[in-house]
């Protein structure tokens, strides 16, 4: 059986959406893999996560690992984890590259958000994150929002993936 | 033409009440990489989470180069070691692909990521001593175990 199924793709033309939301899908699943490929109308370049419409900022955390090809550094906060995208400041018909993965995304404890994004971009700064994050909600996850964090909006020719992840039917011993 | 499907759900376990040990076996050589998750948290403390492939204990047969992140100072090691991260008792995950896992004419690749969110954004790349095909994988709360509603999820990679 496929345990990797392609629910559904966005692509965003010129519109300059700030928000790129995936709603009705199967709760058949075991995971959630949003993959991103994004660039932004203004230099700001983030963008972070919100589940089931939840916009509360203090009901999620993040832990983020950046590295920017000159230093790496590490921040933390009570807030919406996100990954950075190219922005409208680097190389011309560059996009960035994020997944989020939701994992046991039906469950009734919290929601883990694991994140990794690359900016690369041939220009002078690119980045590349690792996020931890975490959504204190306990409800099985309905809908998932990119959003296009402060300013700026997703550049046409942005596209959004989102896959269903499901586990197969074989056992593990336990001791 | 057909396509053949990226992955294929191997196995999973919910766990009904608490365990140290948890063992995928007789996994098939028919895939190129394997893929784990696993999601849930430890029953006292954080703890690390140890690998051993196809039983091997022998700490010196792995090796890991670790970068992270936590939320104020990012770091770097590397050791001879088989852990595979950490989980404490709040919702995390460890995600981790085995590549080439068949294969019998090289050491064995993994990357690894850690998420936990109460304490740090973690990768590994891990390599074990071995050419031997991976034929079982097992995963161990360190002085721990993990607890009941804990999720562990193989997946063949094409």
């Amino acid at each position: 059986m496929a345990a990797k199924e392609l629910l559904g793709t966005i692509v965003v033309d010129a519109s300059a959406p700030t928000t790129i939301t995936f709603t009705s899908f199967p709760s058949d699943g075991t995971d959630l893999l949003v993959v991103l490929s994004a660039r932004d109308t203004t230099t700001n370049g983030i963008v972070s996560v919100q589940l089931n419409g939840d916009t509360t900022a203090a009901n999620y955390s993040r832990r983020l690992l950046i590295s920017n090809g000159v230093s790496v550094s590490s921040t933390m906060a009570s807030s919406f984890p996100y990954g950075n995208i190219v922005n409208s400041g680097q190389t011309a018909n560059t996009f960035g590259s994020m997944q989020v993965l939701l994992p046991k995304y039906t469950g009734s404890a919290q929601k883990t958000i694991s994140i990794q994004a690359i900016t690369e971009s041939s220009s002078t700064t690119g980045y590349a994150n690792l996020v931890s994050g975490n959504w204190t909600g306990t409800a099985a996850i309905t809908s998932v929002t990119l959003t296009k964090d402060g300013v700026g909006s997703f550049a046409e020719g942005t596209t959004a993936s989102l896959y269903k992840i499901t586990k197969g039917s074989g056992g593990a011993t336990v001791a | 033409m057909a396509g053949t499907p990226q992955y294929v759900g191997l196995a999973n376990l919910t766990l009904g009440a608490s365990a140290s040990t948890v063992t995928f076996s007789s996994i098939a050589g028919t895939y190129r990489d394997l893929y784990l998750v696993i999601a849930g948290n430890v029953t006292t403390s954080a703890a690390g989470v140890n690998l051993r492939l196809n039983g091997d204990t022998t700490t010196t047969n792995y090796s890991t180069v670790t970068a992270q992140g936590d939320g104020s100072t990012a770091t770097t090691s590397s050791s001879n070691t088989f852990g595979l991260g950490s989980l404490s008792t709040t919702q995390g995950a460890i995600t981790a692909t085995f590549f080439d896992y068949a294969q019998t004419n090289k050491h064995k690749g993994y990357l690894v990521q850690v998420d936990r969110f109460d304490s740090a954004a973690q990768t590994r790349a891990g390599s074990w001593a071995n050419t031997a095909a991976v034929t079982s994988l097992a995963v161990v709360a360190a002085a721990n175990a993990f607890a009941a509603d804990t999720t562990f999820t193989l997946y063949g990679v094409n």
